[in-house]
């Protein structure tokens, strides 16, 4: 585990699923953070740059929507890639416009990892 | 006591002298009579002397003979051959003296005179039986007779002159005087001296003849009576050498005499010459009364007695004398003639009135004749306009019936024969003799039976008109039924003598009416209730079904409007369209509430339909209606049922998402781990724990994709899917299986994705049930390819459809099960199946309904081992390119 990673912002409200998101990060290159609600979400995204944010939709306190609006709101964040990850079908085919990728839970380890690499992990061949 | 002697001998002369009763003539019977009475009288004077010869023994035979002679010509007197009977009288006298003479050879001239003497009575009787002709006949036989004696006896011929003279002498006398007796028996009577006389009478006797003979003539000739009469008067004046005469006609209606014929002659005074002819006056009773009598009347201006108004006339006309005679014809006063003199009085002869008055009777019969040539002729035209008259009628009745249209003839009650047939009955195939039975029925004898009563038997014995149906016969043998009428027809004593008879040919109408029976039929035993109002909607008839929906008796419904059914559910612009529509000529069919009889509402369908007459007119409205109350009921209780079931789909579909969403995340879990567990992160695996870890990713794959299709199957079978379509590219469509990507790759399966490059940049669609058809295709090929490639391809095969297509190398499909592959919950083979996979086989199923709802098709190829070959065409809007 080293800084010198880039950061991954993993917004996840299940604990075993932001355990495997972390895990395929982490295998990705990346340094992944786990939040676990909308409002640390929030305070997490104005403290921090991140390479890539995994947005999970279904959270408590704030939604995923209204978080990924947030994200394309804010100039700094804006080109930030957002994985989503919902495991509403529908949910995904509203937002996959705005989002870079839609993945509709279960949500695969290598799948996720492969993608996270390849939107700019570092150690994606690990 | 002497006068009954008298007639009493008279009565026995009669019957001694009576001739025969076949002697008409006057003059035979005069004849007859005269010789029987000579002969009573000369058989007693011939047979005493017989007798009294007997005596002196001294019995010539003559005598005998002469006897027997008159007896047999007595008794042929009596017969109708009394002329021989005068023959034979005269022959048996005439032979007396020869007789005589020969008898006694003593040739006495004396005594020759003496029987030649016999000789005279018979030429006495002769010229008293015979005319003049035959008188000289028997002269000559008596002289020839007398004469022939000198030949026979040698008697001196100077001896025989003497008796020859005598006869002569005597016959010549008797001749002169049977001369005179045949002209006139009077003259006869009255003497020769009277002879001049009597020429110059015979003379005007024929004179009067002759003038009889020409009025005959004329009015037999001549048909003008006025010509005749003229005539007449003319002829009268002349004969009786009057100044004029005159013949007045009697009306004894009007009690007037009328101057209807006149003569005046030029020896008339002045005032005599004006004609009176046409002048009419009256007459006294006492005239008529004389004149009726049939005497003639003779009036002189002198006499004495002459009523004052008479004499007054006469002198009117200065006239002297005036003979009236009657114009009588069998007793009937036709008028009389005046036979004015006025050169000086003068007494009208005996004969002068006999002659007028036979010219007067030939002007009697001429007036008799022309009144009855003009009665006759009265009644030859009076007969002919009534002939005309009834030819017209004729005419005209045939003309009348022969306008009907329908067989009608006239029948003789007697012998069935035609005797009036019109022309629809003639064309029927009638002869002038044939018989009704013939004609119609093509019988030989009369109908009979109660079949086919005969109406002409009925109409007789009823004495009625009779109306019968019978089938008849056309001339070609077609058969037809007629109605057929009789009525009577009666002579004077009012017995029935004929019958028109008139048939109507209603093969047509009972054809209807069978049709009608059927169609009546069908509306009493339908089981919709059926209604026919008129075109103001009061009901004219009501079948039992309708008595049966509303409770409303055919006699209570009959006369009420349909209105009486209304319940007040429905607002009036729903009564005005229907009226609207059916009045129109449409038919209005609807669901309408009502109401019963007994208040209870319904609910019914009804179609009214109009009724028009030929001319399109409305005229009813036919209504027929089922109650649909109980439909109703149950399409209520299907609604709410349907309802129910929508709702419980919903919950369904509602649950199976829940399950679907709430399933994700501990699958997620399951699958992160088990593929961290293949990643080496919690160590090396051996060969058998990796399978262990493939199987699990395996079964979590199967187990969403079973959760999604039965969520996707949910979806559909609620009927509620909307695609919500968006604009995509077919990158975003491509992703969607990249999950399946994924999962391919893990089982070693080459899998490449291809986009054509002429296909649309972007697209138009559901994407999340576009992705579902992907999805499903791309997991069928996976599971049925356990080793080799999958290609997805995206390509457009013309401008309207694009297509997206699945093609592995896998097991295949047979063709016998392709047909089937879309069925849900089915797999191809079962052993195999499940050998190599496990799920439920929703997803081509799902594939199939989703294609079929977004207008489009699938298409499978597919061969056992080599693989198949999914193809979803699906169509491609302009819209989508335009967006594009």
């Amino acid at each position: 585990m080293t800084t010198d990673q880039p950061l991954a912002l993993i917004i996840e409200d299940d604990p075993q699923q932001a355990d495997i998101f972390s895990q395929a990060l982490n295998m990705a290159g990346y340094s992944p953070k786990i939040i676990t609600d909308g409002a640390s979400a929030l305070e997490a995204l104005a403290e921090t740059a991140p390479a890539l944010i995994v947005l999970d939709l279904h959270l408590p306190g704030l939604t995923g929507d209204k978080i990924l609006q947030h994200i394309r709101n804010e100039s700094r964040l804006r080109d930030t890639p957002v994985i989503l990850a919902t495991a509403d079908p529908r949910m995904a085919e509203t937002l996959h416009e705005e989002s870079d990728l839609v993945l509709l839970k279960p949500v695969s380890f290598f799948q996720l990892r492969e993608l996270a690499a390849r939107l700019g992990g570092q150690n994606s061949t690990s | 006591m002497s006068t009954s002697i008298r007639e009493r001998f008279s009565r026995v002369w009669d019957a001694l002298v009576r001739p025969s009763k076949d002697v008409h003539a006057p003059s035979d019977q005069r004849r007859a009579r005269l010789l029987a009475a000579l002969l009573v009288v000369l058989i007693p004077i011939f047979i005493i002397p017989t007798y009294l010869r007997s005596i002196g023994n001294d019995q010539p035979p003559y005598f005998v003979v002469t006897s027997i002679a008159l007896v047999v010509a007595y008794i042929l007197s009596r017969t109708r051959y009394h002329r021989s009977g005068a023959v034979l009288m005269l022959a048996g006298l005439m032979l007396l003296p020869f007789v005589s003479i020969l008898s006694q050879p003593r040739g006495d001239p004396e005594n020759l005179l003496a029987s030649l003497i016999w000789v005279l009575p018979p030429l006495v009787l002769a010229s008293l039986l015979y005319p003049v002709q035959q008188v000289v006949v028997w002269l000559l036989l008596a002289l020839g007779g007398i004469a022939s004696l000198h030949w026979l006896l040698g008697i001196a011929f100077a001896a025989l002159l003497l008796p020859m003279g005598f006869v002569v002498t005597t016959t010549v006398l008797l001749l002169i005087a049977a001369a005179i007796r045949q002209r006139d028996w009077s003259n006869l009577q009255t003497g020769l001296i009277a002879q001049k006389r009597a020429e110059q009478e015979a003379t005007k006797r024929l004179r009067e003849q002759t003038t009889l003979r020409q009025v005959l003539e004329i009015v037999s000739s001549s048909l003008e009576l006025s010509e005749v009469l003229n005539h007449l008067a003319e002829q009268m004046a002349q004969i009786v050498d009057a100044t004029s005469a005159y013949i007045v006609r009697w009306d004894a209606n009007a009690v007037t005499a009328t101057v209807i014929a006149e003569c005046i002659r030029p020896q008339a005074n002045p005032a005599e010459q004006l004609s009176d002819l046409g002048e009419s006056f009256p007459e006294s009773r006492d005239f008529i009364e004389k004149m009726q009598t049939g005497e003639s009347i003779v009036e002189h201006v002198d006499d004495p007695d002459l009523s004052e108004s008479d004499r007054s006339y006469m002198q009117k006309y200065a006239v002297k004398s005036i003979l009236y005679i009657p114009l009588l014809v069998r007793g009937e006063l036709l008028g009389y003639v005046e036979v004015w003199e006025s050169r000086a009085r003068r007494e009208f002869s005996a004969d002068e009135i006999a002659i007028c008055q036979q010219i007067a009777r030939s002007g009697a019969i001429a007036i008799q004749n022309a009144r009855l040539f003009e009665r006759a002729q009265q009644e030859l035209a009076a007969r002919k306009q009534a002939e005309a008259r009834a030819q017209k009628q004729h005419q005209f009745l045939q003309t009348a019936i022969d306008a009907l249209s329908n067989p009608f003839y006239v029948i003789n009650v007697d012998d069935y024969s035609i005797v009036l047939a019109n022309k629809a009955a003639r064309s029927l195939g009638i002869t002038a003799a044939q018989t009704c039975y013939a004609l119609t029925h093509h019988r030989d004898t009369p109908c009979e039976g109660l079949e086919h009563p005969c109406p002409l038997v009925r109409v007789q014995s009823t004495r009625e008109a009779f109306t019968v149906e019978h089938i008849h016969y056309k001339p070609d043998g077609t058969p037809y039924y007629a109605e057929v009428h009789g009525h009577p027809i009666f002579n004077e004593a009012g017995e029935v003598v004929q019958m028109v008879e008139y048939s109507i040919d209603i093969t047509a109408r009972k054809a209807a009416e069978r049709e009608l029976r059927k169609l009546h039929r069908a509306a009493e035993y339908s089981a919709n209730g059926i209604v026919i109002t008129n075109a103001e909607g009061d009901i004219e008839y009501v079948n039992p079904a309708f008595t049966h929906i509303t409770g409303y008796t055919l006699e209570e419904a009959i006369g009420q409007n349909l209105r009486i059914l209304k319940s007040g559910k429905h607002p009036p612009e729903f009564f005005k369209n229907l009226w609207d529509t059916i009045q129109r000529g449409e038919v209005w069919q609807n669901e309408l509430l009502n109401r019963k009889k007994n208040g209870e509402l319904y609910w019914e369908f009804q179609t009214i339909s109009p009724v028009k007459d030929p001319n399109g007119r409305i005229t009813h409205f036919v209504a027929v209606k089922s109650d649909i109350t109980e439909r109703k009921q149950m399409e209520a209780e299907l609604l709410e049922a349907r309802n129910r079931a929508q709702e419980s789909s919903r919950l369904k579909t509602q649950l199976l998402a829940n399950v679907s969403h709430d399933m994700r995340t501990p699958l997620g879990g399951i699958l992160g781990y088990t593929e961290m567990l293949q990643a080496g992160l919690y160590g090396d695996l051996t060969e058998e724990q990796l399978n262990i870890t493939r199987k699990i990713t395996e079964s979590v794959h199967q187990v969403l994709e079973f959760t999604d299709n039965l969520l996707n199957q949910a979806e559909i079978e609620s009927g509620k899917i909307v695609f919500n379509l968006k604009s995509f590219k077919p990158q975003d469509l491509l992703m969607r299986i990249s999950t399946q990507q994924h999962i391919a790759q893990t089982k070693g399966i080459q899998f490449s994705t291809h986009i054509a490059p002429d296909f649309p940049p972007k697209l138009k669609g559901d994407l999340y049930w576009l992705g579902q058809i992907l999805i499903n295709l791309v997991n069928n090929a996976i599971k049925f390819t356990p080793h080799g490639s999958i290609k997805v391809s995206l390509f457009c095969p013309d401008k309207t459809q694009w297509a997206m297509q699945v093609t592995d190398t896998g097991i295949g499909i047979p063709p016998e099960k392709q047909e089937h592959i879309f069925e849900p919950f089915r797999k191809v083979d079962k052993p195999a199946a499940r050998k190599l996979h496990t799920g439920v086989g929703l997803g081509l199923s799902i594939v199939k309904q989703l294609v079929t709802l977004m207008g489009g098709h699938i298409q499978l190829d597919s061969q056992p081992e080599a693989g198949s070959t999914f193809t979803v065409y699906l169509p491609l809007s302009p819209v989508e390119e335009s967006i594009a």
